[in-house]
């Protein structure tokens, strides 16, 4: 209840300000919601705000003007926002079904004139062209794109133990054997669940080695038979085979603090998305001498990405629309992705513009192979039955129950009806 | 008498607007676990008694539920005795008490995210203080995750909450404590009663006000308790340590399942009632007689 209250007060005094704000120059702001915060994210936006204001001089850039819109309560002060008919002009978003239920509440206007002028389709992996388009119509443009199969690695202790950076999910399983052989006191594999997200960036991974790309993207639209499908089951059994290897206080850990077992040489292999790379070299470690990193499978690029879709009532449409377009340019996003740790969206920036092999490798992927969207943060599963899977895996994690995992993702798909709320991606 | 009233009444208005919010976002709240809200925009679909029916199928309900009852039980006892057993020992001790009161009271004065926070990274099971002093004295601690483990996760965070508000049910007993005539407590040693013997046959009996006052206050905190869960294990390993409060925020915003977030807040709400009003009925009707 009290809850509540706090989100009425907050809705008012926001609304309060809303109206000073309007009551004052029309086109003069460009109001923008996102959560990067931390170091390296920060400047990154900045970049961009940078550039934006080259564009747009007169222009005053105003960054999250509700208190405490940072971070993780951002979506939440979003929501209520959006709900009350007060939204920003562009605020951080993902795609897929977490971009679907904004465009289904009525709250996005649609950017198909911005794509077409700019060829944007032609530019990029036909998968983001898959999941940011609803309808015939897109809402939004992404800005950079992150690798979620990378598998990063204790360089010097893969080295020593003679193991070959694996490239396969049986390649990964003989390499987790053989370090436990050989150090039964390291963990070969680090994960973090106190973000229980990651459990699902596993799940995927073995959905997809399992099963292929065409089975992965099935599954989790919910186009399978959860209970009977015997690929599943193999891949429900393969992440239950991983579960002895893998770091036995993974609940007590972060994602940042589980990426630093690699550093302690706690654990020697982590299944993470490209973030980490920013936080390996922050906290000192030298690539391709204290760390290195290889994609599980080889053949596919996987991730998902940050998007900038156009509210629908933006209080300065004008604005809103020229940053979008803006961050179509190759200036802007080789700008925002330098920084950011990631690689750009669009396949016309070179990738040796990246100082790291990791992110040369990501962008020449991306640009050449299949591309298929990661679950949770890449919106290919709804947040509902996402928020139930995460539950149901970190579930598993502890008492490795092949049986009950299937027949509660079964349960949680049927019950948040997850392939009809998935039926847009294959329209 | 009439012009006073009236004039009473105005000077309430500001208040009993308030009030009236708070009971009208009940009110509101109770519809909206009563319509098929999902998503952002909200859809008034009357859908009857449907979420909580589906609430109460929830195999995952009935584990919060029943951490909220472990909590009430091996939260409010324990620091209730405790914090009355310093109380009496403390009373008893003379100079020293002061200070000792000061530093049993200091861990009331940092909010429950402070306390996850220090909590959790004493409980980490490779680089934690618990386990680190564990293995300096020579014990395996491979075995010991605390609150990365199922079983003892939730018993370690009621440990850090107990932690944090003995401090308040020593205070609050320790007040009552020096209310109490001297002359009682010495006429019971005169007749040779032992220190067990005073404090739970004379003095315990005494501070009944204490005591409704602190389970009453640690009653709340049980129901409420959401940020130490938040800080400490996010509801994990699997959802072995999460409690309704932490269901509602799940539901309501991760899965944006906003009618069942308000039929778990509704549960919470009678839950709650259930708990607090009978006690304060008692409390009430017992200070009104005294």
């Amino acid at each position: 209840m009290k809850r509540f209250i706090v989100w009425f007060v907050m809705v008012l005094l926001v609304a309060g300000g809303m109206g000073v704000i309007w009551g004052q120059e029309k086109e003069a702001e460009f109001i923008i919601f996102h959560y990067w915060t931390a170091g390296g994210e920060k400047e990154a936006i900045d970049a961009l705000f940078e550039l934006y204001t080259k564009r747009n001089p007169g222009v005053k850039i105003v960054e999250n003007p509700v208190a405490g819109g940072g971070g993780e309560t951002m979506l939440a002060v979003l929501m209520s926002n959006l709900a009350a008919g007060i939204p920003p002009d562009s605020f951080q978003d993902h795609q897929g079904n977490q971009q679907k239920d904004y465009i289904d509440a009525g709250y996005l206007e649609a950017v198909d004139d911005i794509w077409q002028a700019t060829n944007f389709e032609a530019r990029i992996n036909p998968m983001w062209v898959k999941t940011l388009k609803f309808g015939g119509h897109v809402y939004s443009v992404p800005i950079n794109a992150h690798r979620t199969n990378w598998l990063w690695y204790n360089k010097k202790m893969l080295d020593e133990l003679g193991i070959k950076a694996p490239e396969s999910y049986d390649d990964l399983l003989a390499a987790c054997q053989k370090i436990k052989e050989a150090k039964p006191e390291v963990s070969p594999l680090a994960l973090g669940t106190r973000e229980k997200v990651w459990s699902t960036y596993l799940y995927d991974m073995v959905l997809l080695t399992t099963g292929g790309p065409d089975f992965y993207e099935k599954a989790n639209t919910g186009r399978i038979d959860f209970r009977n499908d015997p690929t599943f089951r193999q891949a429900m059994e393969r992440y239950a085979a991983l579960i002895p290897y893998i770091y036995p206080w993974h609940a007590t850990k972060s994602w940042d603090e589980a990426g630093a077992l690699l550093k302690t040489g706690e654990a020697a292999m982590y299944w993470m998305g490209d973030w980490i790379l920013g936080y390996y070299l922050a906290i000192g470690m030298e690539p391709e001498v204290d760390f290195s990193v290889t994609a599980i499978p080889g053949d596919i690029w996987m991730g998902h990405a940050d998007t900038f879709p156009l509210p629908k009532g933006a209080p300065h449409p004008n604005n809103a629309r020229d940053w979008i377009l803006m961050c179509t340019t190759p200036e802007a996003q080789k700008a925002f992705n330098l920084i950011k740790g990631s690689v750009t969206i669009v396949n016309d920036v070179p990738a040796d513009v990246y100082p790291d092999p990791y992110r040369k490798r990501s962008a020449q992927d991306l640009a050449t192979l299949r591309a298929v969207c990661d679950g949770f943060h890449g919106g290919m599963i709804t947040p509902a039955f996402g928020s139930e899977l995460m539950d149901i895996l970190t579930r598993f994690l502890v008492d490795k129950d092949v049986n009950a995992a299937i027949t509660s993702i079964a349960e949680a798909a049927e019950r948040t009806k997850l392939a009809e709320a998935c039926s847009w991606f294959w329209e | 008498m009439r012009y006073y009233r009236t004039q009473g009444l105005l000077f309430l208005v500001p208040i009993l607007v308030i009030v009236g919010i708070f009971y009208g976002m009940i009110v509101w709240d109770f519809v909206v676990a009563l319509t098929g809200w999902q998503g952002l925009q909200a859809t008034w679909k009357f859908v009857g008694l449907y979420h909580f029916s589906r609430l109460f199928g929830l195999q995952r309900f009935w584990v919060n539920l029943g951490n909220n009852l472990r909590w009430l039980l091996f939260f409010i006892a324990p620091t209730v005795f405790v914090g009355f057993l310093l109380a009496y020992l403390l009373n008893n001790l003379g100079r020293g008490e002061k200070i000792l009161w000061q530093i049993f009271l200091f861990p009331m004065s940092l909010s429950f995210i402070i306390t996850g926070v220090l909590w959790a990274w004493m409980y980490d099971p490779s680089s934690g203080l618990i386990n680190s002093l564990l293995r300096f004295i020579g014990v395996n601690t491979s075995r010991l995750g605390w609150i990365a483990l199922p079983q003892t996760a939730i018993y370690c965070m009621i440990l850090a909450a107990f932690w944090q508000y003995l401090g308040f049910s020593l205070v609050i007993y320790l007040g009552a404590i020096k209310g109490i005539p001297y002359e009682m407590v010495e006429a019971a040693k005169m007749d040779g009663a032992s220190h067990l013997t005073v404090a739970f046959r004379v003095i315990f009996p005494n501070v009944g006000h204490a005591t409704l006052i602190c389970t009453t206050m640690l009653a709340i905190t049980t129901v409420k308790v959401f940020d130490l869960v938040w800080v400490m294990t996010r509801g994990g390993p699997g959802v072995s340590t999460e409690v309704l409060p932490y269901l509602m925020y799940r539901l309501t915003f991760d899965s944006r399942d906003i009618g069942m977030g308000a039929a778990t807040s509704i549960v919470i709400l009678g839950f709650s009632a259930v708990m607090v009003i009978p006690y304060s009925l008692w409390a009430l009707k017992k200070w009104v007689r005294v």
